[in-house]
């Protein structure tokens, strides 16, 4: 590793740090009311982390974050009154549960395509929907429910109010960028990184592509969930429309704006432009447009760019020798 | 000096506005607004803003309550559950408003409803759903009223009407939304008490544009009467399937969301004869003059006309139900005698005969609707118009 490598990991270390610092400092400084719209925001970035996992580091296009998160919000809400006081164990199982299946539908959907990939997860979204809308009775259909009991921990007790949720919130994000960047640095990590470059040549060098795949999928879908559960507790409230395709789709969004397989140009995003665009209430129907606007921008300028240039230059120079 | 009129007409624009408002000039008391200007149910939640506006002004104009004026502070929900909740918190905490009206879904009702509940501030939705203030599951209502009728009472009226009409035989076909999954539940519960038979039942998706197979099995009961629950296009949609199958067929009866002119404009001649229940806003001209509402509805209409709202947002059967969120905010603060939410709340459950567009509201602490079916009438479509059918 060459000096110029070394200062800019400590850079991007540093940069990390004191946007976390900064974070946790808007925890104690900002009116109650402020802090549940960066909360909000930050339950967005946990979920542009969480698809970071299958589309950063191994280079399958997901839209199913949504179901997953919802899988959480909705298990919470369900076991919460069966096992009130469990969160801790209702949080390994809701993670353990959005993991599994995320893992069990990403192994089949592994040999698809990218384009095919991205409708097949969309399908994962709209079969969610369509299940909590059949079990009425259980998840109360369209119109949701109310979760009225409240998040427990060990030593700490029931949690309320806004700052608890925030530094929660903040710190699922941290755990999750560091388990991103350990992974990242490991020998798991490169292997996704290969199937991200180049999915045959990965096989040919001995990757199981389709194990570390799923487990990058796994990953992204048990941290949406704990993102779901959080949520679910602290507004109080579940229904379908909060884990539409819609989610899935803003993850996607803001991912590719900050640049897959990036950590802090992701959270960044999500952070500078989620706020910004809800300071433009304005606009109206226009912010769709600013939505379009943002991502054609960030496909044409943005870090997207360098994305799939592995695979582009391998056909390119297969083309060009024939 | 050309540009000096200009200026000169600016200073004069801006001294009129900074103008008090004639009648109240004390300091004012804040209302705060929840409306979905944006998203999916924009079209709802822009016109509601605009009544709750127009209506404020007029309050104001006749002297606000007791000597001090209403001063609307409102936002856009986007309509989206989260941003309700966000928005609600911000007109609590940073406006210091004395209570909400809206917002304007129930999904985002339910998210506001839950910070409402806990921090005790009156709100007054306007949303159709009726879990809000349903209980149970949902959550406590103490804090929580709507205005638009419930969907038991517009089941009610439909029942009452056909029973009337010696129909006793139906066959029901609802939208798979919350909104038609409701109306299903309804039927369903209030059909043995009115003697009514549902022979069968097909559901439809909403964004829909073709329900002929539907219609086809529904007709094979032979029913007397079919019922279709469903708001916005859809309902148009199953009237023109409906009036394109042959052979003699039974009535055509829409639910309460439907009665608007684009109803009329959507179905075309397949609206002809179709029967709904509404409120009195769409055949006021016909309401008798004994009909206490009668005033109050022209009233209104005069003022939407004069506002210029007609033209963009035409006037339907849910255009009042901000009038008489405020109307009901009105009557609560003078009974209450202070702008004060504990004795807002009190005063609010124990109104009674208050004359709306929507309706006389008569609220109890169990119901925090307080229509009654008399609210409605039954319309139908005769020459392209809505009529009292009779």
């Amino acid at each position: 590793m060459n000096s110029v490598a070394v200062s800019t990991q400590i850079s991007a270390r540093a940069a990390g740090t004191s946007l976390f610092a900064m974070l946790a400092l808007l925890g104690f400084i900002l009116p109650n009311y402020e802090l549940l719209a960066v909360s909000q925001h930050l339950f967005l970035a946990i979920n542009v982390m969480a698809l970071n996992f299958c589309l950063g580091l191994g280079g399958q296009v997901s839209l199913a974050q949504g179901a997953f998160c919802g899988l959480g919000a909705y298990i919470s809400a369900l076991l919460h009154p069966v096992m009130p006081g469990a969160s801790l164990a209702i949080a390994v199982a809701a993670s353990g549960a959005a993991f599994a299946l995320a893992a069990a539908v990403s192994r089949p959907l592994e040999k698809l395509g990218e384009g095919f990939l991205a409708m097949a997860t969309l399908a994962v979204t709209l079969i969610f929907t369509n299940l909590i809308l059949s079990f009425e009775s259980i998840t109360g259909g369209t119109a949701g429910m109310m979760v009225d009991l409240k998040l427990s921990l060990p030593f700490i007790g029931p949690i309320s109010g806004d700052k608890p949720y925030y530094f929660l919130f903040l710190g699922l994000l941290l755990a999750s960028v560091l388990v991103f960047a350990r992974i990242r640095a490991s020998r798991l990590g490169r292997a996704l990184l290969a199937c991200h470059d180049d999915p045959e040549a990965a096989s040919a060098c001995g990757v199981h592509r389709a194990a570390v795949r799923s487990l990058a999928f796994g990953l992204g879908g048990a941290l949406s969930a704990l993102a779901g559960m959080l949520q679910a507790h602290y507004s109080g409230f579940v229904s379908p429309g909060q884990y539409s395709l819609e989610l899935s789709l803003k993850a996607l969004l803001f991912l590719v704006i900050g640049g897959p397989g990036r950590i802090l140009g992701p959270i960044a995003a999500v952070l500078i432009l989620e706020t910004a665009l809800s300071k433009i209430h304005f606009l109206g129907e226009a912010r769709v447009l600013v939505h379009g606007l943002l991502l054609a921008l960030a496909l044409l300028l943005g870090p997207v760019r360098s994305f799939h240039t592995g695979r582009a230059r391998f056909t390119n120079a297969a083309g060009t020798d024939t | 000096m050309k540009f000096l009129p200009a200026l000169t007409l600016s200073i004069l624009l801006c001294l009129q506005a900074s103008a008090p408002a004639a009648g109240a000039t004390a300091d004012p008391i804040l209302i705060g607004g929840l409306f979905a200007e944006s998203g999916p149910a924009a079209s709802i939640g822009t016109p509601t803003r605009l009544v709750a506006e127009m209506t404020i002004a007029d309050l104001n104009a006749k002297g606000g309550v007791a000597g001090r004026p209403l001063k609307l502070v409102s936002y856009d929900t986007e309509s989206d559950p989260n941003i309700a909740q966000r928005m609600a918190r911000q007109l609590i905490e940073a406006d210091k408003v004395l209570a909400i009206i809206g917002p304007s879904t129930t999904g985002e009702g339910l998210a506001v409803k839950k910070y409402t509940e806990e921090n005790h501030i009156p709100t007054i939705m306007t949303v159709g759903g009726d879990p809000v203030i349903a209980g149970g599951k949902f959550g406590p209502f103490a804090w929580t009223f709507k205005t638009p009728q419930r969907t038991s009472t517009a089941v009610e009226k439909i029942y009452a009407f056909l029973k009337d009409k010696n129909v006793a035989k139906i066959a029901v076909l609802t939208a798979k939304d919350a909104f038609g999954q409701d109306g299903l539940e309804q039927l369903k519960k209030l059909a043995p008490a009115f003697g009514m038979e549902i022979a069968a039942e097909e559901s439809l998706d909403p964004s829909g544009t073709d329900f002929s197979a539907q219609m086809f099995k529904l007709l094979g009961a032979s029913p007397q009467a079919v019922l279709v629950w469903t708001i916005g296009p859809a309902g148009a949609v199953a009237a023109k399937n409906f009036a394109a199958l042959p052979g003699d067929k039974p009535l055509l009866v829409q639910c309460h969301g439907q009665p608007s002119p684009k109803y009329l404009e959507l179905a075309g001649a397949a609206a002809e004869g179709t029967l709904m229940p509404g409120t009195k806003l769409m055949a006021a001209a016909q309401l008798p003059d004994s009909d206490v509402q009668k005033p109050v509805v022209l009233r209104f209409i005069q003022m939407y006309n004069d506002q210029g709202l007609e033209k963009t947002f035409p006037l339907n059967t849910h255009s009042g139900y901000a009038h008489d969120a405020l109307l009901l905010l009105r009557d609560g603060l003078e009974k209450a005698g202070k702008p004060d939410r504990d004795a807002l709340r009190d005063a609010l459950e124990k109104l009674t005969g208050v004359v709306g567009v929507s309706g006389v509201f008569n609220l109890t602490p169990e119901d925090h609707n307080g229509l009654s079916v008399d609210s409605l009438v039954m319309l139908k479509v005769e020459h392209g118009e809505f009529k009292l059918a009779q």
